[in-house]
């Protein structure tokens, strides 16, 4: 009876406008972020720029912290926190200013006055311009000024930081744990060459194709499924067949189930075949350098990162509507994914607790594997998530159905 | 095998408010009719017998089976709600293939028994049409046909000739009266009419409470003798109508023939007359305040 | 009057009011996670066009929301007061509260020491929340769907992080970038999408047809 049903569920969405809207939304999305540029290609030795890593090393990374800092201080942009894992921009009051000064002085061994004069020197002798690609090429007429004096060690390095972090504010990018982050550093040849042949054999090219992918469309994923459930659950209401489905045999764990499943299917049906896109320049890449493709490795993808994605959102707009019978699932769906775009830590390479994970880059087979212990627990805790939120939508229903539950106040006034 | 609905001592709150009454009857195999105000307590009896709601007290059985046992039960039973309705853009076939397919029915199934109930409500020419672009009458149709699409023992039909014209109407009574041939029907209205033309087997609900359960002959039996014709002037018609439960009138002129209920002759002049359902269902719910009759 | 009020009461009770107080949660929310002071007008730009302009989505769609259920809309429908008249009634209570709440939310940023100029900024606001709020009716009266009216400019603002390359003068969050000028055309662009709502409206009522409603079936 679910197969069954779950045919029926899915060619009543292939009637509905939202999900044609869907595709639509889906291939100009992609076609307008993804498709231009984006070959990978062997490192030429000699060249000025191979991308950036971040580096272990302590000095660096206290130099390269201190600079961050002090171009954030004089900057006067506002610094960025995140208290509670989102994102929140503090501008500090002047005597806190001072105070942040104070830390930045006894880290250099500069007065003040030296230091500020330092930067504004560097910077008449700076300039950035950039490429076609967004790629900039920088040139400084004379090194950054301000460095840690090398008498600080690490250890106090950190005590400063902390001290700094504490008056910026919970969560600032100067804590401890995020200390590293500020050590980017340009890649070498040799790490270049080491990440490009990870690209082809590791990867078997497919994959790094498919990272970037999964980035680009979880954006999507994270929103849309919003719509399907709460859709689904109010054209019920809207079209009055509530208590005729409510009195036939099919149970509630089959109804939701069915309906559940169903949107999860139409949501993927779209994406599979949008993927032979980047497949096929994968397949180009690694023809161009002789080495085999993995050719499911979008299918492993997308199932492995964009469908707790998909599960999660729809569980949740389904369980969230199915309570109230309104638009309140739309609104609280787009907070959700208002918060997992742009408050979450990290910038664009980090899986962390996001509902969205991103990694912005194609390649960097390295980094991704250094995330993706977390990225594997984090897509696990979403499925869980996904099906309790499931298992709550069916209690709801089955409520609902034996008429316990009254369709709620809140319901009545937040929609029709 | 038992074949009978069984309701021992139902209740029924909403909030502060008793919906129903310590409802104590059987419902026998047949049509069955449950009269009443708007109001009374009967969608909330039928939902109670469609699982769609649980009884707050009281025992109730479905040929044997407790309505505790929801999945057995929806599988019993076919429910007809009120205000029928399925998804707009669905054409007729495909609402009643995807309710048959709720119900559990195979595919082979549902291919055999959908067009054969379709011809039956008349709907045979209409696969296609739109739910959407159908008439009140036409959504009645194919609200009974998905209600016996799975072959219940048990069929609930709520007010289910409200808002249909005079032809449909009686078009439909007679196609419930078919389908009770081999099962239960309970149909659920506030027109008396439909009851005396359909039903053996009636009961009625007011706020809540059973005030009679019975055949239609017992209940004309109730009020035999008691039914009284007169031809009144319009002056008189006023008192009358205040010591009197008027069932009935017709203008003639200045005079006025009157159907009012009198336990005994009342006047000179004054008729005795056969009851008809009406009559009775009137003396039924004014005479005999407060407690059930049984027969 | 008596009948402005009347119809001005019964929508603030059964329509507005829930997404009235979604509307001031929003507002009242945005300290948890935005920054709020000490702010420059770039960064006041992106906290108005970026975030408090979205209550216009949340406040204009509910317009045609008492009209989703066809019983009730055939029955408002056949009064003798036109729908059209609720329908601008309606928009204009919702009008009301977009400016007192856009109006507060400033007026709190300049306690908070930040530094912008207020009229431009109100009117940068308004523009965004008009540009979304009526386009989401449009979509609305088109298609009455109302899940889809959420989804349309949603979607749309959306896009615009994507950068201002296709989107031109409809870009929302010029004034992060210091332009103003993006703002009258989102404004009048707001004020077309929904006087053409209300028209679309209007029509399919006269004509007792709307484009989703009747479209394919036959009678018999």
């Amino acid at each position: 009876m679910l197969i069954s049903l779950i045919k029926k569920e899915c060619s009543m969405w292939m009637k509905s406008i939202i999900f044609y809207a869907y595709v639509i939304i889906l291939v100009v999305f992609y076609v307008s972020q993804m498709e231009s540029g984006m070959l990978i290609s062997r490192p030429e030795p000699g060249a000025a720029d191979y991308g950036y890593t971040y580096s272990d090393d302590e000095r660096i990374i206290m130099d390269s912290t201190l600079k961050d800092l002090v171009i954030d201080f004089v900057s006067e942009r506002p610094f960025a926190t995140y208290p509670v894992g989102f994102y929140k921009e503090i501008t500090l009051s002047e005597e806190e200013r001072d105070e942040v000064a104070a830390c930045i002085e006894r880290l250099c061994k500069m007065s003040r006055e030296e230091w500020e004069k330092a930067v504004d020197e560097y910077e008449e002798g700076y300039s950035v311009e950039y490429d076609d690609f967004g790629r900039q090429t920088v040139e400084e007429k004379i090194p950054w000024p301000v460095v840690t004096d090398p008498e600080i060690t690490y250890g106090e390095f950190e005590e400063i930081m902390e001290e700094v972090a504490g008056i910026i504010g919970r969560g600032s990018d100067y804590g401890k744990e995020r200390l590293k982050g500020h050590a980017e550093v340009k890649m070498t040849y040799e790490q270049a060459l080491s990440e490009y042949e990870d690209v082809l054999y590791k990867d078997k090219v497919s994959g790094a194709y498919a990272r970037i992918f999964c980035d680009y469309i979880g954006i999507i994923l994270g929103l849309l499924p919003v719509f399907f459930g709460t859709a689904r659950v109010l054209k019920d209401k809207r079209s009055r067949v509530k208590e005729v489905v409510y009195a036939k045999r099919a149970g509630s764990a089959t109804v939701v189930c069915s309906r559940y499943l169903a949107i999860v299917i139409m949501i993927l049906l779209p994406v599979l075949p949008l993927s032979l896109l980047p497949l096929s320049k994968a397949v180009y890449v690694a023809r161009a350098a002789g080495v085999g493709v993995d050719y499911l490795a979008f299918l492993k993808y997308a199932i492995g990162w964009l469908l707790p994605t998909v599960l999660f959102v729809t569980a949740f707009s389904y369980a969230v509507t199915e309570l109230t019978e309104g638009f309140l699932a739309v609104l609280v769906g787009a907070a959700v994914w208002f918060a997992a775009i742009f408050l979450t830590p990290f910038g664009l390479k980090h899986a962390g607790w996001n509902l969205i994970p991103r990694f912005n880059s194609l390649g960097e087979y390295g980094l991704f594997s250094d995330i993706l212990d977390q990225l594997i627990i984090n897509r696990i805790l979403y499925t869980v998530f996904a099906l309790l939120l499931l298992g709550i939508t069916l209690m709801i229903y089955e409520l609902k159905r034996k008429g316990v539950l009254k369709n709620g106040k809140v319901s009545e006034n937040l929609g029709s | 095998m038992e074949t009978e609905i069984r309701l021992e001592g139902v209740c029924k709150y909403y909030g502060r408010k008793q919906a129903l009454k310590d409802v104590t009857m059987t419902i026998p195999t047949g049509m069955f009719g449950l009269l009443g105000r708007n109001g009374a307590g009967k969608t909330t009896l039928m939902k109670i017998l469609a699982t769609l709601l649980k009884a707050d007290e009281g025992k109730v059985s479905v040929c044997g089976v407790d309505v505790k046992n929801s999945v057995k039960i929806r599988s019993m039973t076919g429910y007809l709600p009120q205000d029928f309705s399925m998804y707009g853009n669905m054409g007729v076939y495909e609402a009643m293939d995807y309710l048959g397919t709720l119900s559990g029915m195979s595919k082979k199934e549902r291919m055999e028994r959908i067009p054969v109930l379709l011809e039956k409500v008349n709907l045979s020419n209409n696969y296609r049409t739109k739910v959407k672009a159908m008439s009140g009458g036409m959504k009645r149709r194919l609200g009974i046909a998905q209600a016996i699409l799975n072959d219940p023992k048990v069929l609930i039909v709520d007010e289910p000739t409200a808002g249909l014209d005079p032809e449909e109407r009686v078009r439909f009574r007679n196609l419930l009266c078919e389908i009770a041939e081999e099962r239960i029907v309970i149909l659920s209205t506030h027109i008396v009419g439909d009851v005396e033309a359909t039903c053996e087997n009636i009961a009625i609900l007011d706020e809540g409470s059973l005030k009679f359960v019975g055949t239609v002959e017992e209940l004309l039996a109730m009020s035999a003798g008691k039914i009284y014709t007169a031809e009144v002037s319009r002056m008189e018609l006023e008192k009358l109508k205040k010591d009197y439960i008027v069932t009935g009138m017709l203008t003639k002129g200045s005079m006025v023939d009157v159907r009012f209920v009198s336990e005994e002759r009342p006047f000179e002049g004054a008729k005795n007359c056969d009851p008809n359902v009406e009559d009775a269902y009137l003396y039924v719910m004014n005479e005999k305040g407060g407690e059930t009759i049984c027969l | 009057m008596e009948k402005f009020l009347k119809i001005s009461a019964v929508n603030f009770k059964y329509n507005l009011l829930p997404h009235l107080t979604v509307s001031l949660i929003l507002c009242l929310a945005a300290p948890l996670f935005i920054g709020t002071k000490n702010l420059d007008a770039y960064q006041v730009a992106k906290v108005m066009e970026g975030y408090v302009a979205l209550i216009g989505i949340v406040l204009l769609i509910p317009v045609f929301i008492p009209d989703m259920n066809k019983d009730i809309r055939d029955l408002t429908a056949s009064k003798q007061t036109p729908m059209f008249f609720l329908h601008v009634i309606r928009i204009l209570w919702a009008l009301l509260f977009l400016l007192i709440l856009g109006g507060l939310f400033l007026f709190v940023l300049k306690r908070e020491n930040c530094v912008f100029d207020f009229g431009e900024m109100f009117y940068t606001v308004m523009a965004n929340a008009l540009f979304l709020g009526g386009m989401g009716m449009f979509v609305f009266a088109l298609f009455d769907q109302a899940v889809f009216a959420y989804m349309i400019p949603l979607v749309y603002y959306v896009i615009n992080f994507g950068g201002r390359k296709q989107l031109g003068n409809f870009y929302l969050f010029s004034m992060q970038a210091g332009h103003f000028s993006e703002k009258h055309y989102l404004f009048f662009g707001g004020l077309v999408f929904m006087a053409g709502a209300v028209f679309i409206r209007k029509i399919a009522t006269s004509l007792s047809f709307s484009l989703c409603y009747h479209k394919g079936g036959s009678h018999k």
